[in-house]
C-alpha cells in the first residue's frame, strides 16, 4: 500500500477547509435567495420553510465544524475547544452587556443574526494567539 | 518542556511531515511539539519515545533536577 501524503488529522483539516469554504458560501446564496423569495411567497407555510433553508447551511457547518474537531489530534481539539469556549464566552458577555444598555439606555438594537459572524470574527483573532502563545 | 524531537527526527532523515503520518497528528502538532509550545499526553510521549525506541526521558526533559533524581535513585 502507498505511503500517504498527508496524516489523517492533516487530512481531515483539507477537506474541513474544502466543506467549510463551500458552506459558507451556501450560507451567502441563502440568504439573498431566501430575501429575494420572500419578497414573492406569501403563504406562511413557505416562508418559513425558505427562512429554514440558511438555518438549516448554519447546522450543516456546526457539524461539520464538530467532525472535524472529533476526528483531530489531542492537539489541535484543545486548541480548537479553547478558541471556541473564550470566543463563545467573550460573544456571550459582548451581547449580554448590550441587552442590558438596550434595556437601559437608548442604544441601538443589536441584529441578533450578526452573532454567528462576529464569533467567527473572535475566534479567528483568538485562534492564532492561542496557537503562537509558549 | 524541552525535548529531542527535532534532533531526533533529522537524525532519521524524516521531514515533520512524515513524522506527523507515523505518529498519526498534524503537521502542525509536530511542530509545537519541537518547538516546545505543546507537551504532549502520555500515550503520545509514549509513542514517540516507542517510535525512535528510547525510553521517554531521553526524549522530554521535565527540567528535574539531576541530585532529586540522583536521590530518588539511591533510596
Amino acid at each position: 500500500m502507498a505511503r500517504p501524503q498527508l496524516s489523517k488529522p492533516d487530512a481531515a483539516r483539507r477537506r474541513f477547509i474544502v466543506v467549510h469554504l463551500a458552506l459558507c458560501m451556501a450560507f451567502a446564496v441563502a440568504m439573498l435567495g431566501t430575501v429575494e423569495a420572500l419578497k414573492r411567497l406569501e403563504d406562511p407555510a413557505a416562508r418559513w420553510l425558505v427562512t429554514a433553508v440558511p438555518i438549516g447551511v448554519l447546522m450543516a457547518w456546526a457539524w461539520a465544524f464538530a467532525g472535524f474537531v472529533r476526528t483531530s489530534d489531542e492537539m489541535i481539539q484543545q486548541l480548537q475547544l479553547r478558541a471556541v469556549a473564550i470566543s463563545g464566552a467573550a460573544i456571550i458577555l459582548l451581547m449580554t452587556a448590550w441587552g442590558t444598555l438596550e434595556r437601559l439606555m437608548p442604544v441601538p438594537e443589536f441584529p441578533l443574526f450578526l452573532a454567528g459572524p462576529a464569533f467567527a470574527v473572535v475566534y479567528g483573532l483568538v485562534l492564532p494567539w492561542l496557537n503562537a502563545r509558549p | 518542556m524541552k525535548n529531542t524531537l527535532r534532533d531526533l527526527r533529522k537524525a532519521h532523515g524524516w521531514t515533520q511531515e512524515d513524522l506527523a503520518i507515523e505518529l498519526d497528528v498534524s503537521r502542525q502538532t509536530v511542530n509545537a511539539l519541537e518547538a516546545g509550545r505543546y507537551d504532549p499526553s502520555l500515550p503520545l510521549a509514549f509513542a514517540i519515545a516507542r517510535l525512535f525506541d528510547l525510553a521517554i526521558e531521553e526524549v522530554f526533559d521535565d527540567g528535574g533536577s539531576p541530585q532529586l533524581r540522583a536521590a530518588r535513585i539511591k533510596d
